[in-house]
């Protein structure tokens, strides 16, 4: 009985998600719902299968990768180089206070009309919008997380004659490590919400386009095939590479 | 206050440099606009009652849609903090939920609910819904047990238990919810709007963007981000008044 309870316990997200799909299934079958607008998960399933199976999907999951993969490491990088700078000169960090208060102001994703008028239809104005959207998490998270390293680590390695770079080296990097880890995990999401908000707005490729092209067409299964493609990319990099990640790094988290 | 008036001195001299660079021939007009025309056409705005009439449809959307997913997310949080068979079944359904770029769904729910409010309140709730959520949730979770156990032997029960135990422990992780889901609420109905509306400041940004407009794209955004930036500063102040 404990046993069957466990099973039920594991197994109970799962019934939830069949139980939904076939409501839905009959709600379209059975004239409760018109499948015009709501499509049907039987279609939706044919749809996905046809894009896996023709290759069509492939070259549109590659756009999309290729953008977040670019904007995403530049975005870390820059987010990086910024909060280090804004830590060792704290002047440049006091002025710029407004500049970073902007920044925070909103989910960078309403930027993307901005960047696709400045930037164009092309690769370049999602992979600059992912870049702004990482970038500014990066800094904030990290910036933050250098605060508060614990002052007597400081003054101990000090008592111990560290300098100035020994301190950056021994100290301030390894505590900025686990604030950089858990700087991707949280802006991964924002990245892939941001190139493909800004292909709805405009591109010719991506999945963004793809659910663009569904809507235009009023064809809701291409809408929905399109975003169980987005969907299944974050989940499948946020649960299997980034979680094990910041696992793995909180192990050695010292300070 | 020599720091205020030095950054403001530092926002006056990129502002002054946005403005003057074209004249010295860096960067072009048509593509960086300049603030003076953002500010007069801010201005137009708000003379013709355009400002006022597009913010609170907006404003409407992002409210209506703060207040749905606050309620169904505390409900829920409620539900799975409070009882381990739910938090079981749901649980794992939130936490993807909450992974995916439900941002990006914006033409789903525009082909369900049409072009006007409704669509763009799903949208904000359905973003607000998760940080309400996880905010109860963890509120709830993250609280001393021992506290909980305690207050039950005294016989505290149901409702009153939750009013003087968990709410209590659970208020800072709430308001810390409440305040990231403001900016959002806002993002989602513009967002929604950009998708298909014919009114609204989203509107007014895509609008521009179709016009090949820079002016009135910066104008739209600047108005979104004054608003969001505001409520965020309220909100902060009223984080640290509730956790006192």
């Amino acid at each position: 009985m404990a046993r069957l309870r466990q099973v039920l316990g594991a197994a109970s997200p799962w019934l939830i998600l069949i139980m939904l799909l076939l409501a839905w299934q009959g709600a379209t079958d059975f004239g409760l719902a018109d499948p015009r607008y709501l499509s049907r998960p039987t279609t939706v399933a044919a749809l996905i299968w046809d894009w896996i199976r023709t290759g069509f999907i492939l070259r549109h999951v590659e756009v999309t990768v290729i953008e977040v993969v670019v904007g995403y490491t530049a975005g870390t990088l820059a987010g990086m180089a910024v909060a280090f700078g804004f830590f060792f000169f704290p002047r440049v960090a006091e002025l710029c206070d407004p500049m970073v208060v902007v920044l925070n102001a909103a989910p960078r994703a309403i930027l993307a009309p901005f960047a696709v008028l400045l930037f164009g239809i092309g690769l370049l104005s999602k992979m600059m919008l992912v870049l702004l959207a990482v970038f500014a998490i990066t800094l904030l998270n990290l910036y933050t997380g250098l605060k508060e390293v614990d002052r007597t680590i400081v003054d101990n390695a000090r008592v111990m004659g560290a300098n100035q770079r020994d301190l950056a080296r021994h100290v301030y990097i390894p505590a900025a490590l686990v604030w950089i880890v858990s700087a991707m995990r949280n802006s991964i999401g924002h990245a892939f919400t941001a190139a493909i908000v800004c292909e709805l707005l405009g591109a010719t490729e991506g999945l963004g386009w793809i659910v663009a092209a569904g809507q235009s067409a009023v064809k809701p299964d291409w809408i929905m095939a399109g975003l169980f493609f987005a969907a299944a990319i974050v989940v499948i990099v946020d649960f299997l590479v980034l979680a094990p990640l910041e696992r793995r790094g909180s192990h050695w988290r010292v300070f | 206050m020599r720091v205020v008036i030095e950054r403001v001195l530092v926002s006056v001299a990129l502002l002054a440099l946005w403005q003057f660079l074209p004249a010295i021939g860096l960067g072009d007009r048509f593509f960086i606009s300049s603030p003076v025309a953002v500010v007069s056409l801010i201005w137009e705005w708000i003379a013709s009652g355009d400002l006022a009439e597009n913010v609170w449809i907006t404003a409407q959307e992002a409210l209506l849609g703060l207040v749905i997913g606050s309620v169904l997310g505390a409900v829920f949080g409620l539900a799975c903090g409070l009882n381990n068979a739910i938090s079981r079944a749901l649980l794992p359904l939130m936490t993807v939920g909450n992974a995916l770029p439900r941002l990006a769904f914006a033409p789903l729910l525009i082909a369900w609910f049409g072009f006007g409010l409704s669509s763009k309140v799903v949208l904000a709730a359905s973003v607000v819904f998760f940080f309400i959520f996880f905010g109860v949730y963890s509120g709830i979770r993250s609280g001393s047990g021992l506290l909980v156990a305690n207050a039950r032997i005294l016989g505290g029960r149901g409702l009153a238990l939750l009013w003087h135990v968990h709410l209590p422990q659970a208020i800072g992780w709430i308001v810390a919810g409440l305040r990231l889901a403001v900016g959002y609420a806002f993002a989602a109905a513009v967002i929604g709007e950009y998708l298909g509306s014919d009114s609204g400041l989203g509107y007014l940004i895509v609008y521009g963007k179709e016009m090949l407009d820079m002016t009135q794209v910066f104008a739209g955004l600047a108005v979104v981000m004054t608003i969001v930036g505001c409520l965020d500063v309220v909100l902060r102040r009223v984080g640290t008044l509730a956790r006192r």
